[in-house]
């Protein structure tokens, strides 16, 4: 299942649960009593919590998208330029106006099954550089200017992937976009 | 009660209730235009983003921090200046932001991203008068939380605000939750907006030797979330520490007192949101890696404190009370369950390996406006309610709560689920219009504009309400 669904499955679950155990202590509040046990309750709820927490972080943190493919050769690396509005994508490194003129607007075709690296910087302000296949946002990495960002990605499904821009960069953001071929 | 404290706050209220009407406009035409519904086009979509943001942030800072101002003038006498001097700076503030975002068209975004506002600036003069009015507000508020720093420091040593004794056993004056609260609130807001200040120093820097000299945008992105992100954080604990002194005599309990876990629970959040930050940084894969882990960390750490401390005392509370309930206390009671779904959306956002797929889309928008518009915004509101309802003429019709509480549940609810839903479907965040690759966005944005109207009619009438019955008091 992709990220975004389970992540979107495991939000409503807490939702209800939330939800549910509000409104049945609202429901209580018509009642008299005393909540037994506040101590003892509190303490049980705050390991299991704790302990959610830890587990979480262990195995979520080994996950992060640093480490992908960190100890691989990466098959083909592809430079990323970003600069108000578009993109310039090379198999060379792109430093000046002149090099993203060159390969603006340039189609670019990479491998599927292998690792790409991509070398993601900008030449003005912040931009985003984003991976969509069929509308699903598969990864992104941050364009800043004066940084180059490193994201290696093994593309499993040939087609066309729509570059999108997921940075604020001014009044054309939302038009900010690319192609890219994977075969 | 001093009639000042009174009216002053009553003048604060009322200021932020219309300021908030004004901004949710804002918020409407920019999911109009998302929705193609308007046609304002780009350049006024992002001017009315920028200035709603800030505006927003703004307005539910000050909010929490007339809440305090309010609640310490009941334990001590609290020097009044501070806040006049904060009320000042903040219109003159909102004045020179409004001029430079509708007039000379600047349109940053309300965290003005380096090196953003030199290209986005409008008129040459855009960004110049945008910092300055960012330049007035921190001034305004830094003076006024350092006031309200030293009215406690005044009563209390450090360590005893901090109620350390209430954790070691040593002797000391008892501290109750709302000190403690607001000190360790009042400090991280403090630190947020030195932050706020070096950084238009820096811009300010740089505009002076234009072209000479440029700052680091890696540094300037950490500055920037170190200032954005703690103060929209700390403005919510603001909130809370008001909840902690009002809620149980709203529920007929005894006052809360600060137990060793309270303590512990308040100082553990002090360190936590300064660090919290750098989940805004998951994606800049060229920041270090340890400070990336220390983002994750903190971030799942910052609800341990919250919910076994604030959400667990809230419930417990309430359960079998056999309270009578009032907008005030519902407004609490369930502000404090939406902040619990919002932080459940942020920390999953938090996990950087979800935030991959999840940055920058409509799931950002959609977990902070769930604790701001249906949590942060409730305490305050609460706070505003439970204050008409002390000092109005009258107090709220039955049928007016009923009414103006659903607005607002129901109008919130829909327009953040419409946000999580894009959040699921890959529609980004912060663009005028949605390309063929994200084009579910568009029905999601009208279904938002629909449920904002309803929470948007739900204000009006509270604000209408509040200012028939709390009016008379400004003059009398
Ligand atoms: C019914 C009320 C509200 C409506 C209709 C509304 C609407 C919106 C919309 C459409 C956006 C742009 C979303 C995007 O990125 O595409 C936005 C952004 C934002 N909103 Fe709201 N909002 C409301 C309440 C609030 C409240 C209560 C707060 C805070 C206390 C708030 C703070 C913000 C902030 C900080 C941004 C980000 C601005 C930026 O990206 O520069 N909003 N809002
Ligand atoms: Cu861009
Ligand atoms: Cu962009």
């Amino acid at each position: 299942m992709i990220i975004q669904k389970e992540v979107f499955l495991v939000f409503s679950m807490m939702f209800i649960i939330i939800v549910t155990v509000f409104f049945l202590v609202f429901i209580s509040s018509k009642k008299i009593g005393e909540f037994q046990n506040l101590n003892r309750k509190r303490a049980i709820f705050f390991f299991i919590a704790f302990g959610t927490v830890l587990l979480v972080l262990g195995v979520s943190l080994p996950k992060s998208p640093y480490f992908l493919y960190a100890n691989d050769q990466p098959a083909q690396k592809v430079f990323v330029a970003a600069k108000q509005f578009s993109f310039s994508i090379s198999k060379y490194p792109i430093a000046t106006d002149d090099d993203f003129n060159m390969s603006a607007g340039a189609e670019i075709t990479v491998p599927i099954d292998e690792i790409i690296e991509f070398n993601v910087s900008s030449l003005d302000v912040n931009h985003g550089f984003s991976l969509y296949k069929d509308g699903v946002l598969q990864a992104q990495v941050q364009a800043m200017p004066g940084y180059v960002n490193r994201l290696r990605w093994r593309f499993s499904e040939s087609g066309t992937y729509d570059i999108l821009c997921l940075e604020y960069c001014g009044v054309a953001h939302a038009a900010m976009a690319a192609k890219l071929k994977v075969e | 009660m001093k009639t000042f404290d009174k009216k002053f706050t009553l003048l604060w209220l009322i200021t932020i209730l219309i300021v908030f009407l004004v901004a949710i406009a804002f918020g409407i035409t920019m999911r109009m235009e998302q929705a193609e519904m308007v046609d304002v086009g780009p350049l006024n979509f992002y001017i009315l983003m920028t200035s709603h943001g800030l505006l927003m942030a703004g307005v539910w800072f000050v909010a929490g921090m007339a809440g305090i101002q309010y609640i310490l003038s009941r334990y001590f006498e609290v020097p009044r200046w501070g806040s006049v001097v904060a009320y000042a700076c903040t219109l003159a503030g909102v004045v020179v932001l409004l001029i430079s975002t509708f007039l000379t068209k600047f349109h940053a975004g309300w965290y003005f991203l380096y090196p953003l506002p030199f290209y986005a600036k409008g008129a040459d003069s855009g960004p110049v008068l945008f910092l300055i009015a960012i330049a007035i507000l921190g001034a305004g508020w830094l003076l006024w939380s350092l006031v309200l720093l030293v009215t406690i420091l005044r009563k209390y040593t450090v360590t005893q605000a901090l109620a350390w004794h209430h954790i070691t056993g040593r002797p000391g004056p008892a501290v109750s939750p709302f000190i403690l609260i607001s000190f360790v609130s009042l400090i991280g807001v403090t630190a947020c907006l030195l932050a706020a200040v070096v950084l238009v120093i820096l811009y300010f820097i740089e505009l002076a030797r234009s072209g000479t000299m440029s700052n680091d945008p890696l540094l300037m992105k950490n500055l920037t979330f170190f200032f954005g992100h703690t103060l929209v954080n700390e403005m919510l604990y603001l909130g809370l520490a008001v909840l902690y002194e009002l809620f149980p005599k709203m529920a007929g309990k005894p006052a809360y007192k600060t137990s060793w876990y309270v303590a512990i629970s308040w100082n553990a959040t002090l360190l936590i949101v300064l660090f919290a930050y750098f989940h805004h940084l998951y994606m800049d894969f060229a920041q270090p890696v340890a400070f990336q882990f220390i983002g994750q960390v903190m971030s799942w750490f910052a609800p341990l404190p919250a919910a076994c401390v604030t959400i667990f005392s809230v419930l417990t509370t309430v359960y079998r009370s056999n309270m009578k309930w009032s907008l005030a206390s519902l407004l609490y009671f369930f502000g404090v369950m939406f902040w619990a779904v919002g932080g459940v959306g942020a920390i999953l956002d938090a996990v950087i390996a979800n935030n991959l797929v999840l940055h920058n889309t409509q799931w950002v928008p959609a977990h902070f406006h769930t604790y701001n518009l249906l949590g942060n915004v409730f305490f305050s509101l609460a706070f505003a309610s439970w204050f008409a309802d002390e000092y109005g003429s009258e107090k709220m019709a039955p049928s007016m709560v009923k009414v103006i509480f659903s607005l607002l549940v129901i109008g919130g609810t829909g327009f953040v689920i419409a946000f999580y839903l894009g959040g699921a479907l890959s529609v980004p965040r912060r663009v005028d219009m949605y390309s063929e690759t994200v084009d579910e966005g568009i029905s999601l944005a009208k279904m938002a504009v629909v449920f904002a109207s309803l929470y948007l009619v739900g204000m009006i009438m509270y604000t209408v309400d509040f200012t028939k019955r709390c009016a008379g008091q400004l003059f009398s």
